[in-house]
């Protein structure tokens, strides 16, 4: 047997802009074992909810995660809704689903670049984050923020975007495409990318659904689920097909998550085009009382929230199980018996939001 | 449209026994939390089988112990890592337990 | 500031911030903002570094991570902490994991705030830190002078 040696990877790692730990038991140049570990950005905020009145802790669960914070500022919205049994206008569903599928383009965006980073593709990695600065002016334009937006409220949104703007906006979202597709060619088309991608990190279908991985990561086993078919916001107007990779490897996720960049153009035209006129907030009066469960379809897979509430002004609980903490297992999974060089690629291709992991 | 789910309550000894049966339809261990009630928690396992939300809630006293799935779910560690770390519930036979260093909290917990 | 002295490399490391800062940070090095112009480059070596951005507060755990990092970069040196919670623990402050602001581990020179910092923002907290740097330097290098005549 060779010797085996202990290698720690983390928190402070070039490739990860976020802190995570592992340790990886090598044996030679192979991973056998991985051993995550957490904790380094752990706040609490699930236990602040306690301290904030229930309006209040809107602001507190966007700041789960810079990337996803329209998501999971709606997730709360829908779950304190559903609780209170109020029913929010046409307009504000629409313009929720508008905002979650740019959330998801400039988070897809923001991926591909690390991702081209992580194998040493500069330019690649440049030109994925200035078309991503296009999305962020166009939040700026519609919501006042760049990362966090503060845009959700409990009964609605707080600001409307007009027709011209959203006009504008898919002709902006045209133009991009175009310029999206050539960007994106050079991944799916590129051998460089294909060296480092194809073969590596195989998570197979039954794998994928013990390890209860979520999003991208399990389309791309094969496996056809998409919580937006749910039909939460305005997605159960709109007409899309879940995509699917089929070779279960870093490159199909890759593949899954570039098909989705497209997608979400096609969802943001329909919404545009089907968005009806009307008031974007309904009034909340009252407190929360009993319990409910959502669910919803961020960048990174499904997030799960539960809320519970006592009709006093404060939550009883307010768990958030994010889609990074999900994949985490899958990580350890797809760790197992790979390249010690391919690890850095490896703990990207689940898009890790360690900020939201850890809450 | 709002999604409609399980929610089924069952006693803390038959846990493994519907861990089996989650595992059995081909279900994946979506997530498990706790809620601290007056004299106890609340434990709720969320499965999801295609597009089905299931859901099992399981009321436990402080004292009571309870044995992991994670047997059955090797992703349950995490969540039941999480739980006896924040909450301070006992579960045994854990498959990577971090014996309440997940998160390595400076303050004391679990709270209560 | 009339000219820039040297080309400094930044460290960044992500407390426990929910990674906007971070974004933001990137957002800084890529095209639109892009400090790359000054001659600023992203490292992921401490030893390379000259200033240290620190987005996010600081916990129990991360605190010695902090530490060490700081510890590793040569001297002179120079911590931004970008971001309401590097500030003072900004939303976070009361979560029971949070001991405050970047200060309560390391000396913080420049201070960013806004949640997010804007890339304007932390653009202009990085060239405030080069003036920092550049006296720092003056005085390490007078330090230095004055140890060599001492000899």
């Amino acid at each position: 047997m060779s010797k085996r040696s202990i290698v720690p990877f983390g928190p402070q790692h070039p490739v990860l802009p976020e802190p995570i730990h592992l340790d990886l038991v090598l044996e030679d140049e192979k991973v056998v074992e991985a051993i995550p570990s957490i904790g380094f950005v752990h706040r609490g905020l699930e236990k602040l909810v306690e301290k904030r009145n229930f309006h209040d802790y809107m602001y507190v669960i966007e700041r789960i995660c810079g990337i996803c914070s329209f998501m999971h500022g709606m997730g709360y919205a829908e779950g304190i809704e559903r609780i209170m049994d109020v029913e929010i206008p046409d307009r504000a569903k629409y313009l929720r689903t508008i905002w979650c599928e740019m959330s998801r383009l400039h988070s897809h965006l923001l991926w591909l670049g690390l991702l081209a980073d992580a194998f040493g593709f500069e330019s690649l990695f440049m030109h994925c984050w200035r078309m991503r600065e296009t999305i962020l002016d166009m939040f700026e334009a519609s919501t006042g923020g760049r990362v966090i937006f503060s845009v959700n409220k409990i009964g609605g949104v707080l600001k409307d975007m007009d027709n011209s703007m959203l006009r504008t906006f898919v002709d902006m979202f045209d133009k991009m495409e175009e310029e999206v597709r050539q960007l994106t060619n050079v991944f799916l088309k590129d051998y460089t990318v294909a060296n480092r991608l194809k073969g590596v990190g195989i998570l197979t279908k039954e794998d994928a659904i013990i390890n209860g991985a979520v999003g991208p990561m399990m389309r791309a086993a094969g496996i056809a689920t998409d919580t937006r078919k749910l039909g939460y916001a305005a997605y159960g107007d709109i007409d899309f097909d879940i995509i699917t990779g089929k070779d279960c490897d870093s490159f199909a996720r890759c593949e899954v998550r570039i098909n989705e960049i497209f997608q979400s153009f096609n969802i943001i035209r329909q919404a545009v085009a089907k968005i009806p006129e009307g008031p974007i907030a309904v009034d909340v009066k009252g407190n929360p009382n009993g319990e409910a469960f959502v669910r919803l379809e961020q960048p990174r897979g499904e997030a799960v929230f539960y809320f519970r509430g006592d009709g006093t002004q404060f939550l009883n609980r307010a768990r958030v199980r994010t889609p990074t903490f999900a994949n985490i297992p899958s990580l350890v999974k797809i760790l197992e018996g790979c390249d010690f060089a391919d690890v850095p690629i490896l703990v990207l291709t689940i898009d890790p939001c360690v900020s939201c992991t850890e809450r | 449209m709002r999604e409609a789910y399980k929610l089924t309550t069952i006693e803390f000894a038959d846990l493994s026994l519907m861990a089996l049966e989650m595992r059995g339809i081909g279900a994946r261990l979506s997530q498990i939390c706790s809620v601290r009630t007056k004299d106890g928690f609340d434990l709720l396992y969320s499965f999801v089988k295609d597009y089905d939300f299931i859901n099992y809630k399981v009321s436990i006293d402080e004292d009571t112990e309870i044995e992991s799935i994670s047997s059955i779910f090797p992703n349950a560690f995490l969540y039941e890592n999480e739980m006896s770390e924040l909450f301070g519930i006992k579960i045994k036979y854990i498959a990577l337990d971090y014996k309440n260093k997940l998160y390595d909290i400076a303050v004391e917990t679990p709270f209560k | 500031m009339a000219k820039i002295t040297k080309s400094p490399w930044l460290l960044h490391y992500d407390g426990s911030s929910c990674n906007g800062c971070d974004i933001e940070v990137l957002a800084c090095l890529t095209p639109v903002y892009d400090v790359e112009r000054f001659g600023i480059i992203n490292t992921g070596n401490p030893k390379h570094a000259d200033i240290f951005l620190v987005t996010g507060g600081i916990n129990e755990k991360n605190k010695a991570v902090v530490k060490q990092l700081y510890d590793q970069m040569p001297e002179p040196k120079v911590v931004v902490a970008v971001g309401i919670c590097a500030c003072n623990g900004g939303v976070f402050k009361d979560a029971y994991n949070i001991i405050g602001g970047v200060d309560k581990a390391i000396p913080v020179d420049v201070y960013v705030p806004g949640c997010a910092a804007r890339p304007e923002a932390i653009i202009d907290g990085v060239v405030k830190a080069l003036g920092v740097l550049d006296e720092k330097q003056k005085a390490f290098k007078a330090a230095k002078k004055q140890k060599g005549a001492t000899k």
